[in-house]
């Protein structure tokens, strides 16, 4: 009887947090939707919750009905042991889910402004994509033809070291604008001809505070394309230089290859 | 007037009612691909649901650790607090006490999901409700972190020192409003109940007790904490805590993630730039996209066709006034307090641009 009492009590409404973040930690999803530098503090939280359930589990219940609002004896109802199932829910109904840049409005997103900000000098930014060692000329021409990069070194080398007019392999969703898209393109940064772009969301903390950075793509889409899907994209860089609204350079890539790929594991780039 | 917690017939209806309801609301939007994932068929892919998902489990995912930590602070007040330390304190400062609430604010520098685990263990430790506001709105503001991510965001300095500036003014204007009104008939009758009956502003008698031996404000009798004990008595503060504040939270999350997923931050912008609108979208732009404050700088740096004023509308509003916040505000205020507690803010950080405007 004591045990059903807990089952129905605190123990099952803290038992679903547990879960839902062992999978998010234990299958690593937890790129989906926070920037890798918080698995510390989901870390944290695991652990706490764990040991508050096992405390939860081991206390009588006579002293689990005392203290909180609750008055002692009245169990909870099952509308309010149901919400907290309710994270874990929408992730067993859906698997991992990521922004898809036509709902978030992927019109002409470029470069966020917030990169406008910094200089390459005095950044005090830890790209992710820079703790790789650059790949020289020399060394690319050995192993690869493709420059590997994300879309934040490509503007970041922008600025300090001249990205355009590259052979570059990037990573991204590929969008084909809308006719709304072009118009809005036109509007906010003076842009005509786009047909359309690749481009991934950039965080800061979570998938929440994420903006949209694109390139102006070229190129021959492949066969049963999928907007806003995933694509490996091989071509050269180059640097708009017909005059647009925006201060901020625009870049492009004249694409000679346009691969589908699977979702990379951590969807989001970061700016930490 | 003391509110009695029989006062109300159904003291759990709000918190039963709520999460009726968002459960209800998630099985329709959830369910049915939930069903077909079950049963192994195949259920047309909905990128708007795809979106909504990812932001409703990253912002959840992304608060939880902060709403853990807030409840962490409060189970460990509650258990090594004495409950006459705060009422002491405050009544030596007098009036003074608001401003020095928010002044000292980064000695428990959290965000704004924790802080409002926090005010719930402050206002239960006997802190008057004007002094646990300011707190509330200034802490995540004056918090140091806060303080280093806005000047990376924007590489300019004075971002971050006028966003100081105006947590502190307007938390503290609230705070000296607030002396005005009668905590009991602000404080939800569920949360009062956990209160000694005489309520928060009336001082206690001055009791000597030990550091892990102190009577639980909750329950109207008394327990120590000791030992074993102790442990239990935390995790239990900790899980009744947390508990009761996950419906409200959640719900807020839901609607943020509707409204983000709907309306999104673009559409907001193309309302107006100018200077004299710029202001009044960023702060809807603000309460509708309930981001972090520690992160909330570098979306505001993302809108370079704001002007200066526009950005410090939405720095110093984001964190006091959320759709997120006003949800667990509620998980401690009647919905009338909330109501005009979101007024005050919005118009002092309103008078604040102003003023700014003018310098």
């Amino acid at each position: 009887m004591n045990f059903l009492n807990k089952v129905k009590g605190t123990w099952l409404q803290i038992v679903p947090w547990v879960i839902w973040l062992g999978i998010m930690l234990g299958g690593r999803y937890y790129r989906h939707y926070v920037a890798g530098w918080q698995v510390w503090l989901l870390l944290g939280a695991f652990f706490i919750l764990s040991l508050v359930t096992f405390i939860g589990f081991l206390t009588p219940i006579t002293e689990e009905a005392c203290c909180g609002s609750r008055q002692p004896g009245v169990k909870p109802s099952w509308a309010e042991i149901l919400v907290h199932v309710i994270p874990l829910f929408i992730f067993l109904a859906l698997g991992p889910t990521s922004i898809s840049g036509s709902e978030a409005g992927v019109g002409s997103p470029f470069k966020p402004a917030v990169l406008d900000q910094r200089s390459a000098k005095l950044s005090p930014y830890d790209l992710s994509a820079d703790k790789t060692p650059p790949i020289t000329d020399q060394a690319k021409g050995k192993q690869n033809r493709w420059v590997p990069l994300t879309l934040l070194d490509m503007y970041s080398d922008l600025e300090a070291k001249g990205i355009a007019d590259r052979e570059v392999e990037v990573e991204g969703k590929v969008h084909v604008l809308s006719k709304k898209d072009k118009t809005e393109l036109l509007k906010t940064m003076g842009l005509t001809g786009v047909q359309m772009t690749l481009y991934r969301f950039v965080l800061v903390c979570c998938a929440a505070d994420s903006r949209p950075m694109a390139v102006v793509l070229e190129g021959v889409l492949p066969k049963h394309f999928v907007n806003d899907g995933w694509y490996r994209v091989r071509g050269t860089s180059s640097k708009i230089t017909k005059k647009t609204l925006v201060k901020s350079p625009t870049l492009s890539i004249s694409a000679k290859e346009i691969v589908p790929i699977p979702e990379p594991p951590g969807p989001y780039l970061s700016l930490w | 007037m003391s509110v009695s917690p029989l006062a109300n017939p159904s003291p759990r209806l709000n918190t039963s009612f709520l999460s009726a309801l968002i459960s209800i609301l998630i099985a329709f939007i959830f369910g049915p691909p939930a069903v077909s994932r079950l049963l192994g068929l195949t259920f047309p892919a909905s990128p708007w649901r795809d979106t909504f998902a990812a932001f409703f489990l990253s912002i959840t995912l992304e608060a939880l650790p902060f709403i853990l930590l807030g409840t962490l602070l409060t189970a460990l007040m509650e258990v090594f607090l004495s409950q006459d330390i705060l009422p002491r304190l405050t009544a030596r400062l007098g009036v003074w006490g608001i401003p020095a609430s928010a002044i000292f604010s980064p000695l428990f520098p959290i965000c704004d999901c924790a802080v409002v685990m926090v005010v719930r263990g402050l206002l239960r430790k006997r802190l008057p409700l004007p002094h646990a506001v300011t707190y509330m709105l200034a802490a995540p503001i004056l918090n140091p972190a806060v303080f280093l991510s806005t000047w990376l965001a924007f590489q300019d300095y004075r971002y971050a020192v006028f966003r100081t500036l105006g947590g502190l003014a307007v938390s503290i204007t609230m705070g000296l409003i607030l002396t005005r009104v009668d905590p009991r008939k602000a404080l939800r009758p569920e949360f009062l109940a956990t209160l000694q009956p005489d309520g928060p502003l009336v001082p206690l008698p001055v009791t000597i007790s030990e550091a892990a031996t102190v009577p639980c404000g909750d329950c109207d009798h008394e327990h120590h904490h000791t030992g074993s004990n102790l442990v239990i008595g935390i995790a239990s503060h900790l899980s009744k805590d947390f508990l009761e504040m996950m419906p409200f939270f959640l719900m807020g999350v839901f609607m943020a993630s509707l409204f983000k997923t709907l309306l999104g931050a673009k559409m907001l912008t193309q309302l107006g730039t100018d200077p004299l609108i710029g202001p009044l979208v960023m702060m809807a732009a603000a309460f509708v996209l309930s981001i972090c404050s520690e992160a909330d700088a570098f979306t505001a740096a993302g809108f370079s066709e704001f002007n200066f004023i526009s950005h410090q509308a939405f720095l110093v509003l984001g964190p006091m006034l959320d759709i997120k916040l006003v949800l667990m505000y509620r998980s401690i205020f009647r919905g009338w307090f909330v109501v005009l507690l979101s007024l005050g803010i919005c118009l002092s950080v309103g008078a604040y641009v102003v003023l700014l405007g003018i310098w």
